[in-house]
């Protein structure tokens, strides 16, 4: 099939120098050796004319003057930076649904379900850098789904094969304007205020603990344990600190809201999202040990981000917050280094303060900070390329890898990368984005 | 305008007047047949995929297959066909469809509270039995028989688990019986799809799967509970009995399996994760294109059920030319490159190389079922979505590409047999019911008609698509306006008006009855105009004829009830 | 230069503007000014390395590497810093809407179709918190432009400083005409082929009845008049009489292509905007000779089997073609990301000097305003910046700005906010 689709592609002539399908299976594990690159790891300082030797997907070494087995590829990184793959905290590119907005808890559904590895937004990404990412419920509910950490191995249609081994589970939250404009003003049905979101919090854990236990009574005593749940079984697992909880937060009232709440039933792990007022509560944040995740600069698209600043995280890293910067975005996923850059011009960040925020420290939001997120020996060889300084306007990522495989190529880049192609779709479909501010919303209204 | 109701009378008049009728009264009505004893003579006899009498006699008698043999001399009181240029087969089997099933009715009322609805409104049914809404005068089972179905697997419509399935034999129902009359058996299966209920929980495929999840285990649960209650009910709770986990715990124990609908790699991925999580027996349905997933079901004990719809055929551009794609060699060092020159001017081939890509999408489509047979992965055909007049034309658009027409017979025949689980369909052997397609040629060869289609021992002469004396595919007209039509029925004259409006392929109208009803697949091909439109108790009404100048003039068929002369014209 | 009084800070909220010094208030205030020791991008007489720049009455009284210094400047040393024009953003809604969500906020659409008489500048907001915001990454002047239907109104250039929209008033308007579109908006946008086609020739043909329309009325206007009130029309007298560009937004490869027949047909001066497929159809657009103000640039290439980078290569590859390109950010209260636009356009295939140039220069003459605005040159208006690097570079600080001669303090509601968080206090305790 697939060289009959490439036969076809070539006799018709396509300016394809590489077609998705081409791309090397998902399971693959690349050997590499990249030489003589100005090496950036983030956590270790930056490395000028060095190399890093890949083996079997891992870094092997990083050193000078490594030498590479016979038949691995070598890649001549004179005069290119090499740094950590990006890692978007905040996406839902590669997702055929966004919110199942019909209740406001929905911890049962899963978006790992529904990833659509055909996405072309995947390449995009890919194109600008990005090896990881998580992929998120939407904020129409106060509770909304499990989210997924994917690897962007794109090539595949098998949406298993992009799944983050190893990666903890984490859950979707949404405090404020969207989930009481969805179901308050959208259904009349609670919450309507910050208040009905405090409540609805605290009922669900309160239930969830109710479930668990007698679970665990029926368990002792042989009885019938109550109905099956996965709503309240996800619930209680957050209880028992098995998943993260990532929130979709913006005001300073109700990121110290959640923190009490969860204090109150001893959950001790979180990382705020886009949390713009974050800076107005960074020591309560850093107190808690919180994570913040955060634009660079998007504000006054809605009343609760009017009082926000592009010095968020800024404020937020000096505050001793373990903050990252991520794109909610199929559009800034593209040019996450150039938002990263912002908290230099937005804050005087040093190279390695504004890198961390696209690496290292969404990987520990997501808790795979021992995988990915630095260049060291050891992890995941999960790169990005760059033909100058990523944090540099002008720097344009050349090459792509992911787990040892070249992923995107810019020497290589096709014309038309999409994986599948709609045998009844019109050839000239055209279509704008505006700014696709808050895709968290998709689906949302959709009755 | 008094169309529908003079038909009503006449469907009165034809089923309970039969003394009337027997007095020559209605010209048109079909004699009763004086055997029910076939024997089809020196027939060339494909009795299974690749076992070929080319010389033999078929013998039907009580519904069964009596006799098969090169030396079997029909019996006396045998009605007697010909067979020396005829091919018989066994009768299809249409592995899914919705084939004589009526529309579930007031299933979207909006509700108070649409994150809990109840099952009933979430399209939670797997409790329904698709045997109470049956439509045994579905036009849909004569086009299918026409084309060599004899029997067919249905599912409920609805959403995400719409019911039960039973398999149903292609024939209309007989004089006083029971709609379910054309049950051949059933549950055999439990249809689930990715489908919403509109308006409340869940409401998306992620929804879907997680309320699946708790169906599933839930129901695992009860069913433990169940057994030690009824081992032992001393001191025990009894669990409530629950309509809707019932049937899921047969799933479960493998009695029935879940026939699952997708649309594309992401839904056949996904309903592969969710089944094999639950430890479900799953039978995949629909998949267009199963090249990504053969991996996964190969080895394993997954039928996959390929549509028989295809998408239309799209025509490429040849004349660009061909570029390398450069491949990196193993072990060279390679440089990366400051981006090569490239120009907003390489436009010139991608529209070419995009309809390439379109064509090659269709050719993944068409070689879907060569694919599942190279994988070795067993597959049946279904009818679901197809329309019947492409079915044939998508058979051989599938053999071209690639498909071995034995395994194309196969997956018509013996495959859903072994399937479904019925042993007496899918060969022409003694002993099996007398499921036959007669054809006078190979039946993928274009040209190849169908003759007959027995259907359980009765004879069905199939209509071919009637020549419409007139149509002509390259005539220009234009059908939009009101005409004023008469329809000439046994019982007399009717008349009335309809409307088509539109332009180019996107056509629409309305027809006057006692009531003004739309109509739907309105079509103009050259000068041969066709439409439906339906209304509840009637069926469908299929009108079709040829425009010339402000004349129409063709036929109005009505279900089993046959069709009738129409006439129409419009003012000048 | 940063405040952290909490009252300021209550102020500037208020007012989005900021006072000077006297009264405990930081206030733009104009006088004459040197900027000594500075590296300074004339943009249309190349760079002076080391020069300075005397600012008097409002304008640019003398340029170059050796100035006098007048005895009454107020000497600011510019010494490792570079001098540039301020950047002109060639479309945005900026002043027309303060929060995205919030109806009562939004200013730029107005009911009906055919309103080409709506002044954006009436409805511009002198006060938006966006403002400062906006001119303290170097973007001193923009375009600000009405939203919907076939003719949204009339839009306006203005300076990024000024009380009232007149003292804002850069001095040009457009009218705009949304050019009937076969592109799709957004995700949600599910409408399909024969729906497009059916709005567009639906859409063009109310364009052409309005235009026949207008050009009755220009004719009965030149003979004197009528006595009918008709201020839709007015407007477009203009454009009629080629004294004003209208301004077209296309997006789609054959809306362009529609419009640019459009135009020879009407023969008319006109601007085409958006443009964001113009790389398709870019021999073409120079062939007529219609100049483009395209963006945004940081923005998903409109198809999807489109490479990844064909919208950062749009302006590049249309400069290539002979087009005479202009960049927009397309932005309301992030329009301060116009350099950072620029920035892509200049890294992928348009280089530096053509994007800087169509940031500055190139949108000045487009409007009509090039004998004021747009570079540094003796007698155009003060309005410029000191940077401490290159613009478009992200991590560049803008460390002065003038607008008309106003040295405008480097403060906004944002840098407010840093100033106020970075160390809160109270912190933890109570």
């Amino acid at each position: 099939m697939r060289l009959t689709l490439l036969a076809l592609l070539l006799l018709a002539g396509s300016a394809a120098a590489q077609t998705a399908v081409d791309l090397p299976p998902a399971e693959t594990r690349g050997d590499l050796l990249i030489r003589g690159a100005t090496v950036l790891t983030v956590t270790n300082g930056t490395h000028e004319n060095t190399d890093i030797l890949v083996r079997d997907g891992k870094i092997e070494a990083l050193g000078q003057g490594l030498s590479a087995p016979g038949g691995v590829r070598v890649v001549d990184g004179t005069g290119f930076h090499v740094m950590p793959g990006i890692i978007d905290a905040h996406s839902h590119i590669a997702l055929s649904n966004v919110n199942e907005a019909q209740n406001t808890i929905t911890s049962e559904v899963q978006m790992g379900d529904v990833t659509d590895p055909t996405d072309v937004g995947i390449y995009r990404a890919l194109a600008g850098g990005v090896t990881t990412i998580h992929t998120l419920h939407g904020s129409a509910n106060a509770v909304g789904g499990e989210s997924e950490t994917l690897k962007l191995r794109y090539g595949t249609f098998d949406p298993n094969a992009l799944h983050f081994e190893g990666a903890p589970r984490t859950l979707k939250f949404a405090l404020g304007e969207n989930p009481t404009r969805v179901h308050g003003r959208g259904r009349d049905i609670r919450p309507r205020s910050r208040m009905g979101v405090e409540q609805l919090y605290r009922e669900a854990f309160s239930e969830a603990r109710r479930y668990r236990d007698a679970q665990n009574e029926a368990e002792e005593n042989g009885t019938l344990a109550p109905p099956y749940s996965r709503r309240m079984e996800t619930l209680a697992d957050i209880l028992d600190g098995e998943v993260l909880i990532h929130c979709h937060s913006y005001r300073a009232d109700e990121i110290v809201m959640l923190m009490n709440v969860l204090r109150d039933f001893g959950v001790d792990r979180i990382t705020f999202q886009h949390v713009n007022e974050g800076f107005k509560v960074a020591p309560e944040l850093a107190d808690f040990g919180a994570g913040a995740s955060v634009f660079s600069d998007w504000w006054a698209y809605k009343f609760e981000v009017y009082y926000s600043t592009a010095y968020n995280v800024a404020i937020l890293l000096r505050n001793g917050v373990r903050a990252s910067i991520n794109s909610d975005s199929g559009e800034l996923i593209r040019h996450l280094y150039h938002e990263a850059a912002k908290s230099q011009r937005y804050g005087d960040l040093t190279d390695d303060e504004a890198l961390s925020l696209i690496t290292i420290n969404p990987a520990w939001q997501l808790g795979i900070d021992d995988q990915v997120g630095s260049i060291e020996e050891g992890k995941d060889a999960d790169l990005a390329i760059f033909d100058g300084h990523p944090l540099s306007v002008y720097a344009r990522p050349v090459m792509t890898i992911v787990d040892g495989v070249v992923r995107f190529d810019e020497a290589r880049d096709g014309d038309d990368m999409r994986l599948d192609v709609d045998p009844e779709e019109a050839i000239e479909d055209v279509r704008l984005y505006d700014h696709d501010e808050e895709s968290c919303l998709v689906d949302a209204f959709v009755l | 305008m008094f169309l529908l109701r003079r038909l009503v009378a006449l469907s009165l008049f034809l089923l309970i007047a039969p003394v009337v009728q027997s007095q020559g009264i209605t010209a048109d009505t079909p004699l009763r047949p004086v055997t029910r004893t076939f024997a089809i003579t020196n027939a060339r006899v494909v009795q299974s995929p690749g076992r070929v009498l080319d010389r033999a006699t078929v013998v039907i008698r009580g519904g069964l297959i009596a006799e098969v043999g090169e030396n079997v001399s029909p019996p006396s009181d045998a009605d007697i066909i010909e067979g020396d240029s005829l091919t018989v087969y066994a009768g299809f089997i249409d592995a899914f469809s919705h084939v004589g099933v009526t529309e579930p009715e007031g299933e979207d009322d909006e509700v108070d509270d649409p994150g809990n609805p109840t099952n009933d409104r979430a399209g939670i049914v797997p409790q329904r039995d698709v045997r109470t809404m049956l439509n045994p005068s579905d036009s849909a089972i004569k086009d299918l028989r026409n084309l060599g179905f004899a029997v067919a697997h249905i599912a409920p419509n609805g959403a995400m688990l719409p019911g039960q399935g039973v398999a149903i034999l292609l024939r209309n129902a007989q004089r006083f019986e029971n709609t379910q009359g054309i049950v051949l058996t059933g549950p055999l299966s439990i249809y689930a799809q990715f489908e919403r209920s509109p308006g409340v929980y869940p409401s998306t495929t992620m929804g879907i799967m997680a309320k699946m999840r708790d169906l599933f285990i839930e129901a695992g649960r009860r069913r433990q509970a169940v057994r030690q209650y009824f081992d032992d009910p001393d001191g025990r709770s009894r669990p409530a009995y629950d309509p809707v986990l019932e049937p899921l715990t047969r799933a479960l124990d493998g009695d029935l399996p879940l026939y699952f609908r997708v649309e594309d790699t992401n839904e056949a991925f996904r309903a592969l994760n969710i089944t094999d999580e639950l430890g479900l027996p799953l039978v995949l349905v629909g998949l267009p294109w199963s090249t990504p997933i053969t991996d996964r079901l190969s080895g394993r004990d997954i039928t996959a059920i390929a549509p028989l719809a295809l998408p239309d055929t799209v025509a490429t551009d040849t004349t660009a030319m061909a570029i390398p794609v450069p491949t990196p060699i193993a072990g060279a060092t390679i440089t990366i490159h400051q981006r090569r020159a490239r120009s907003y001017r390489d436009l010139d081939n991608e529209r070419a190389a995009l309809s390439a890509q379109r064509a090659a999408a269709v050719g993944r489509y068409e070689s879907n079922a060569a694919t599942l047979a190279a994988a070795e992965i067993p597959f049946s055909f279904s009818t679901y979505e197809a329309k019947p007049g492409d079915i044939r034309a998508n058979l051989r658009r599938m053999i071209a590409a690639g498909l071995n027409s034995d395994d194309a017979l196969a997956a018509l025949t013996t495959s859903p047999a072994e399937l479904l689980d019925l042993p007496m369909l899918g060969t022409v052997e003694e002993g099996k019911m007398a499921n036959l397609v007669v054809t006078d040629g190979d039946y993928f060869a274009d040209e190849t008609k169908v003759r007959y289609v027995f259907v359980e021992g009765i004879r069905h002469e199939a209509e071919e698509d009637k020549e419409i004396e007139g149509a002509d595919p390259d005539a220009v007209v234009d059908a939009t306006g009101t005409w004023s039509y008469t329809v000439s029925t046994p019982g007399g004259e009717q008349e009335g008006t309809f409307t088509i409006t539109g332009s180019g392929s996107s056509l629409s109208g309305t027809i006057e009855t006692d009531e003004t009803i739309e109509v739907n697949n309105v079509t103009l091909e050259g000068n041969l105009l066709t439409f439906s439109f339906s209304q509840s108790g009637m069926g469908i009404i299929n009108v079709s004829g040829v425009i010339e100048g402000n004349s129409f003039s063709g036929t109005a068929s009505v279900g089993s009830m046959g069709s009738f002369s129409m006439t129409a014209t419009r003012p000048g | 230069m940063k405040f952290t009084s909490s009252l300021l800070t209550l102020f500037l909220f208020l007012c989005g503007s900021v006072a000077s010094a006297q009264d405990g208030y930081i206030r733009a205030y104009e006088g004459t000014f040197a900027l000594t020791n500075a590296r300074i991008e004339t943009i249309t007489n190349g760079t002076i390395e080391n020069g300075s720049l005397v600012i008097r009455d409002g304008v640019i009284e003398e340029v170059g590497a050796t100035v006098a210094i007048p005895g009454d400047a107020e000497v600011i040393d510019c010494s490792g810093m570079t001098i540039y024009p301020g950047m002109i953003d060639g479309g945005t809604r900026l002043g027309l809407q303060e929060i995205g969500s919030l109806p009562e906020t939004v200013d730029h659409g107005e009911i009906g179709d055919i309103r080409p008489h709506m002044q954006a500048l009436t409805a511009v907001n002198p006060n938006s918190v966006s403002i400062p915001i906006t001119r303290v990454s170097g973007v001193t002047t923009v375009l600000t432009s009405p939203s919907g239907g076939i003719m949204p109104g009339t839009a306006a250039l203005i300076n990024l400083h000024g009380y009232t929209p007149d003292q804002m008033d850069a001095g040009f308007k457009g009218v705009v005409l949304n050019f009937p579109s076969s592109a799709r908006f957004g995700r949600f946008d599910r409408r399909t082929d024969e729906d497009i086609e059916k709005q567009f020739n639906e859409a063009l043909e109310r364009l052409n009845e309005t235009w026949e329309q207008a050009v009755l009325f220009e004719r009965i206007d030149a003979n004197g008049g009528s006595d009918l009130y008709q201020p839709e029309m007015a407007a477009l007298v203009p454009v009629i009489r080629r004294e004003a560009p209208l301004l077209i937004e296309a997006h789609a490869a054959k809306d362009i292509e529609k419009a640019l027949e459009w135009i020879e047909e009407k023969s008319i001066d006109a601007v085409l905007t958006g443009v964001r497929e113009g790389w398709r159809v870019a021999d073409k657009i120079a062939a007529a000779g219609v100049r483009v103000i395209t963006g945004p640039v940081l923005t998903t290439p409109s198809r999807d089997y489109d490479r990844y980078d064909a919208a950062y290569r749009n302006a590049g590859w249309m400069h290539d073609a002979g087009v005479t390109v202009a960049i927009r950010s397309g932005e309301v209260e992030n329009v301060r990301n116009l350099p950072f636009n620029a920035g892509f356009a200049a890294a992928y295939g348009m280089g530096r000097e053509a994007a800087l140039e169509a940031v500055t220069i190139v949108p000045a003459r487009i409007f009509g305003v090039d004998e004021r605005l747009g570079s540094i040159e003796v007698g155009k208006d003060a309005t410029l910046f000191v940077a401490d690097g290159d613009p478009f570079e992200t991590k560049t600080q803008v460390v002065d700005l003038f607008i008309g001669g106003y040295r405008i303090p480097i403060e906004s509601r944002h840098i407010s906010l840093y100033d106020e968080f970075l160390n809160r206090n109270p912190g933890l305790e109570r």
